[in-house]
């Protein structure tokens, strides 16, 4: 028999379950172990690892903690958001409260326990607060237009502290109810507007509502602001609202002095059609020039037109307005 | 009596957190391992690093364990590729002094060697030197052969050689070691 063939033989023994010479010489050797305290670290560290993995569910928190963090930001988010969106709801709601809290302090200056804030206030006194304070004093008020007729009482029984307190909480339908009257009142009637407009005035009124959130108050002072803005002229008692509280995509609009003004005659009023004209849109304003101009009403067309180009000054007018200045030039 | 668990299912359920499977895995394997490592690297000191390092990759893979083979393969590929870093790090392990003098008995004549008239004893101290001799490659494959009771199949998947080669080293290592002992 060749080594080769024993070799093989040995190895097919070797590999085999058969006990080859060289396995059982193996056997023989020293048969060495891990020492003690390597057993003891490997099982310890086996354990721990255990241990570990057991504690690792914390994890399952984290998602828990990014969506309830989640939840929390976009709570603020809409805390924070959210008067804006309900900024007229508010509005009126704060009106309400403000009129509430004012009234003993324009009871106690008015001499008179029956006689709501406003009541004594002169023709422009605003309808919406009115019918606020009805719905919490109980009897109705009467109609602002029935009011306006009246003769307004003396100024000097409201004291301009207390009638200061209602200013800042004026809305867009005060202004509007504003300009109102003063389209039916007469030009003679601007004598009342110094007594009547300071209570408009912003700047200390502001200063009584300061125990209100920040947050609120400039909600609620940025729309009031701007409303308020044309009241600071000199001429407060006929100052047009804008065109529409909810701004038009249209050219923007400057603040301007009332239309007679405008026109440079201080003492001749404006036609009541100029100043209905002028808070419709612009595009609808045009339209009620072309209209004018159409049925012949030349003179009434060039100061709405006039008026109108000092309003919106960067508005491009149609073609036929166009040539219709030409024409009055 | 109760029916002995296997490696396998001892592992799996380590896997799922039970400690006293991995105690009696542990008990089971743990000088087959720690002979391999030793013998493979040749260094007391080298072959505890090692034979801890094994345990910890063990412990550290557990969930992935799957049984698509047998424990001791996986455990002895973990010690495997463990050993063959280790020695491309610090090669060569053995003692030069000591090779020399493995490689003088071998080109003695076996009539004028000394352990002729030893013990076994003697026997089991030249095998060792002659393990010690040979190539790693042989060595690996003899070891896991011997010590871990692999077949060339196992072998062939722990060192990655293909089925012959593993042969092919084991019937080298014979052939060396035969040329020692057996006549």
């Amino acid at each position: 028999m060749s080594g080769n063939e024993q070799l093989e033989r040995e190895l097919e023994s070797f590999l085999g379950e058969e006990d080859s010479r060289v396995a059982a010489l193996y056997r023989k050797l020293p048969q060495v172990q891990p020492g003690p305290e390597i057993d003891a670290a490997v099982l310890a560290m086996a354990h721990r690892a255990v241990r570990s993995s057991v504690r690792a569910p914390r994890a399952r928190w984290i998602p828990g903690l990014g969506i309830a963090a989640a939840v929390l930001i976009a709570a603020s988010v809409a805390i924070r958001l959210g008067p804006q969106v309900w900024n007229s709801h508010l509005q009126k709601t704060e009106h309400a409260v403000d009129q509430t809290s004012t009234l003993p302090d324009a009871k106690s200056n008015a001499g008179s326990a029956s006689l709501p804030v406003l009541a004594p206030q002169p023709a422009t006194a605003p309808a919406a607060p009115a019918k606020q304070l009805s719905r919490e004093s109980g009897p109705p008020p009467p109609p602002a237009a029935s009011a306006m007729p009246q003769p307004p009482p003396a100024p000097p029984i409201i004291p301009q502290s207390s009638a200061r307190v209602v200013t800042p909480k004026v809305s867009a339908r005060l202004l509007q109810n504003r300009a109102n009257q003063a389209e039916h009142e007469d030009r003679a009637v601007p004598a009342m507007a110094p007594q009547a407009f300071p209570v408009e005035s912003p700047a200390p009124a502001r200063s009584e509502t300061q125990t209100r959130s920040d947050a609120n108050a400039d909600m609620q002072a940025k729309p009031q602001r701007k409303l308020n803005k044309p009241a600071k002229t000199e001429h407060p008692a006929i100052v047009p609202p804008p065109p529409a509280s909810a701004a038009p995509p249209a050219p923007r609009a400057q603040a301007l002095p009332p239309p007679a003004a405008a026109h440079g005659q201080a003492t001749a009023p404006p036609s009541p059609q100029l100043l209905r004209n002028s808070r419709l849109y612009p595009e609808s304003w045009i339209a009620a020039i072309q209209k004018l101009i159409h049925d012949g009403h030349d003179k009434e067309a060039r100061e709405n037109l006039d008026y109108f180009r000092k309003k919106y000054p960067d508005y491009h007018l149609p073609a036929d307005l166009e040539k219709f200045v030409d024409r009055e030039k | 009596m109760g029916v002995e668990k296997t490696d396998e299912k001892l592992m799996l359920a380590y896997a799922r957190g039970d400690t006293r499977a991995f105690d009696e895995l542990y008990a089971r394997t743990r000088g087959m391992l720690y002979r391999y490592i030793l013998r493979s690297v040749n260094d007391r000191a080298g072959a505890d690093e090692l034979f801890q390092e094994t345990w910890t990759r063990l412990v550290a893979s557990r969930t992935r364990y799957r049984v698509e083979a047998k424990f001791t393969t996986w455990l002895l590929q973990i010690a495997h590729n463990l050993i063959v870093d280790s020695f491309r790090r610090t090669r060569p392990q053995a003692g030069a002094e000591e090779a020399e003098a493995v490689f003088r008995e071998l080109d003695a004549p076996e009539s004028e060697r000394p352990e002729q008239l030893l013990g076994e004893f003697e026997q089991r101290r030249r095998l060792q030197l002659v393990l010690d001799a040979l190539p790693s490659e042989q060595r690996e494959a003899f070891l896991l052969r011997v010590e871990g009771g692999l077949g060339i199949e196992e072998i062939s998947a722990v060192t990655g050689a293909g089925h012959e080669t593993v042969k092919s080293r084991l019937r080298y290592a014979l052939a060396k070691i035969r040329e020692k002992f057996a006549q």
